[in-house]
């Protein structure tokens, strides 16, 4: 299991977590215990999602992008997701619009 | 509190019977102070989830003096009978302008399209149908008692008669991007997986598998209906979405309906073509009437005054240690909404918002945005959906969209010879002859109208509600124009992005116009009468190298048919059906280095350079050098003979300025096995 499908199962846990807050305050809404333990419990659990998301987020990818937009050019360190359609792991992904570098000719020997 | 007072509920028995005593002198005298009806208190019953909208009469304005006030003017009966007139008069309009569609359609030659587009050529029984579907929707609003059904009819025949004008005489969809969307859905349907290296646009693949299963479920292999009628069919339902939206700023009965017909006659940016920003703005529309609607709610202030904006001229607020501790004692507002509704409404817009990260690029940022902006200023009760977006998109871009960023970021950021959005999206696009540079200059002024009207409309807004969030929510799109790189297209989306709202803004500023005097409804209709033909002739005016023919696509079919595997087709110039196949397969759209993306910029370096297999020709091609680029009429006559008397290509297919050029083998060695002919070649004669 790699970083990236932890972060989407970290994203679907915080809609989860979101989903369960939103029906305990709506359902709860009108009664005397609007802010019980429940409420203030999910309310904890979504925030504590979300700085996870963060982190995931900032590890696979994020620190990369920022670096490519502040510097214009990044070190690959994470591996592209296959399921993309990209390269596969460990390999540099393929750029579709790039001018394909002309082969290495070794130049010719002195007469 | 104003002079209307609004309870809910029954009055208080008690306080009638402690007053029965003591202030029954006082009553008697005051009654005949609130004689009139439109000044008694008047008791409303508390609304549930489905009670209609229930107006409650202003008082009427007393003249001055002592006299009794005049009584209020009869409201008119529901038993009272309709003239027939207004009966009969909306239907059978919207049936004759229904008729005329047909005979538009056989009358109009488009094979005469110049720089004026489609309008320079329509039939007369088009400008008809136009005018009786503006009458059919004005004579029903105009009705004492308008209906719901027949206007939403209207609307429905307004739609057809003018968005749908292109779609009713044209054979075939007439834009070619939609044709290469088209290609784009071909591609993903073959095994479900987005070809890699060919389109940017693949990284975005929700709207290309949509329709690719769509297709596949249905048994077909290709578009070409749903292509043709996606416009209006898709336009009908945004103004769905403005009509719910001004259902909930403006009120009323007839206003929500102007607002969708402005809409619809503002609407020239044609972004309504079958493409994921389409289905994108039905999903934005979505979840900004939610925000706006069921879910609305108001930031107020419970001490009564507000510190900004001050609710009158003059008005003092309260110190703010007395606002704090009233605000601090104060229940949160409710939402009048039972809990499972509400719960269903979250659900429903988060499940938009989290498609929409993987359907179009500008789009999440548009609506995260306006949402934003509402979750700031307190309109609306769940305010988590502006986390659901943002994650969605960041973790969307960030792990699916990763191949993209990685290496393409001068699409993010702007590479140095880019132009401007508004360059890219105006200046370079004025070009052409008289009728071309006269269209274009209207889809300037146009934008530059709407946004007048609307700022008028917000000050009406402003002064009737004191609210200026709808302006602010136009105006965020525009924030986007800073990814300059995006291209010309971008200035389409922004306006498109704040048109819904502009066009609520502009009902309200026509509304207090006509409010003025009853009589400036006449020049309101005949101002319709003037903007739809107008947005024919705006939208149509690209038509002479957009249209598409039945004979392009076959033609193009054939080609691909015809093509070796691996082998590449590509057009003279990027019109046309020419990606309806083969993307990714025969055409990987990112073949044109070295400022050859459009063969045509300079047709025997680029062809040598390139070297396509397969050469397309249009009359769409002709049509776009001769009105757009000063080329001489039978240009692209000119090139093809060039290229078959140099013995590189030669022709499969020629009909007019349609052919299929394919490119010769070279010259066998001596002693090689002549290479067998294509199957199913057949040359034609040149016309």
């Amino acid at each position: 299991m790699n970083g990236f499908v932890l972060t989407w199962i970290a994203f679907g846990v915080m809609l989860a977590l979101f989903a369960a807050r939103a029906w305990v305050v709506e359902t709860n809404r009108g009664r005397l215990t609007t802010a019980g333990s429940a409420q203030r419990g999910l309310t904890a659990a979504v925030a504590g999602s979300v700085v996870v998301l963060v982190v995931l987020l900032t590890l696979n990818g994020g620190l990369t992008l920022v670096d490519l937009l502040v510097n214009g050019e990044a070190e690959l360190t994470a591996p592209a997701d296959a399921a993309t359609g990209g390269a596969g792991p460990g390999e540099a992904p393929v750029d579709p619009a790039a001018p394909v570098d002309p082969a290495p000719v070794d130049p010719p020997p002195a007469p | 509190m104003t002079s209307e007072t609004r309870r809910t509920g029954e009055p208080d028995p008690s306080a009638r019977s402690r007053g029965a005593g003591a202030e029954a002198t006082v009553a008697a005298s005051a009654r005949s102070a609130e004689a009139s009806p439109s000044e008694r208190t008047q008791y409303l019953r508390a609304p549930g989830p489905d009670s209609p909208t229930t107006a409650v009469r202003g008082p009427v304005p007393r003249p001055a003096g002592d006299g009794p006030p005049p009584p209020p003017p009869p409201a008119p009966g529901p038993s009272e009978p309709l003239s027939p007139l207004w009966v009969w008069g909306a239907p059978v309009l919207a049936i004759l302008a229904v008729l005329m569609l047909p005979l538009a359609a056989a009358t109009t030659d488009l094979s005469d399209m110049d720089g004026w587009g489609l309008a320079a050529v329509l039939s007369p029984f088009g400008w008809v149908a136009v005018v009786l579907a503006v009458a059919c929707c004005v004579v029903e609003l105009w009705s004492p008692r308008p209906r719901i059904p027949m206007l939403g009819a209207a609307t429905a025949v307004l739609i057809l008669c003018t968005t749908g004008m292109p779609s009713v005489v044209q054979p075939q969809a007439r834009f070619t991007t939609a044709w290469l969307i088209s290609g784009f859905v071909d591609a993903v349907a073959g095994n479900g997986v987005p070809p890699t290296g060919v389109d940017a646009r693949f990284y975005w693949p929700a709207f290309f598998a949509q329709w690719a299963w769509f297709r596949d479920a249905a048994g077909a292999d290709q578009l070409d209906v749903i292509l043709r009628w996606y416009p209006p069919a898709v336009v009908a339902v945004w103004a769905i979405g403005v009509y719910a939206l001004a259902r909930s700023m403006l009120g009323g009965t007839r206003a929500p309906w102007v607002a969708a017909w402005l809409f619809v006659g503002l609407n020239w940016i044609e972004q309504d073509y079958f493409s994921p920003q389409a289905t994108a703005i039905v999903l934005l529309l979505t979840v900004l009437t939610f925000a706006l609607g069921p879910l609305a709610t108001r930031r107020v202030d419970n001490a009564g005054t507000t510190p900004w904006p001050r609710p009158h001229r003059g008005a003092t607020p309260l110190p703010r240690w007395r606002r704090w501790l009233i605000s601090a004692m104060t229940p949160p507002n409710a939402p009048t909404l039972p809990a499972r509704q509400l719960l269903l409404i979250y659900f429903c817009a988060s499940l938009c918002l989290i498609a929409l990260a993987p359907t179009h690029q500008l789009t999440p940022f548009a609506i995260i945005g306006q949402l934003v902006v509402l979750a700031i200023v307190g309109r609306f009760r769940g305010r988590g959906l502006v986390l659901v977006a943002t994650f969605a998109v960041i973790v969307f871009v960030l792990i699916s969209a990763r191949d993209f960023w990685l290496t393409q970021i001068t699409m993010i950021t702007g590479a140095s010879g880019d132009a401007g959005a508004i360059e890219a999206g105006f200046f370079e696009r004025l070009q052409g002859d008289q009728g071309q540079l006269a269209v274009k200059l209207l889809r300037a002024i146009m934008p530059g109208l709407t946004w007048l009207l609307a700022i008028a409309g917000a000050w009406v807004y402003w002064k009737r509600r004191r609210d200026l969030v709808p302006i602010a929510l136009a105006g965020i799109p525009m924030a986007m124009a800073v990814v300059q790189s995006y291209g010309g297209e971008l200035l389409f989306r922004v306006i498109l992005y704040g048109l819904p709202i502009l066009t609520i803004l502009s009902v309200d500023a026509l509304r207090a116009f006509a409010r003025v005097d009853r009589r400036r409804e006449y020049a309101l209709a005949a101002g319709m009468v003037l903007l739809f033909p107008l947005l024919i002739l705006i939208r149509g005016g690209n038509d002479a190298y957009l249209d598409v023919t039945t004979e392009d696509v076959q033609m193009t079919r054939q080609a691909y048919a015809e093509a070796a595997p691996g082998s590449t087709v590509q057009p003279l110039s990027t019109v046309g059906p020419y990606a309806v196949e083969g993307v990714g397969e025969h055409n990987n759209m990112a073949s044109g280095g070295d400022g050859c993306a459009i063969l045509a910029a300079d047709p025997f370096r680029c062809i040598d350079l390139v070297q396509p297999d397969t050469l397309l020709f249009y009359q769409s091609i002709e049509k776009q050098g001769t009105v757009l680029n000063e080329e001489p009429e039978g240009w692209t006559l000119a090139i093809r003979e060039q290229l078959i008397a140099s013995g590189q290509y030669r022709a499969t297919y020629e009909n007019g300025f349609n052919a299929i050029l394919v490119r010769n083998e070279p010259a066998p060695l001596p002693g090689a096995p002549a290479p067998a002919p294509a199957p199913g070649a057949e040359e034609v004669p040149a016309p």
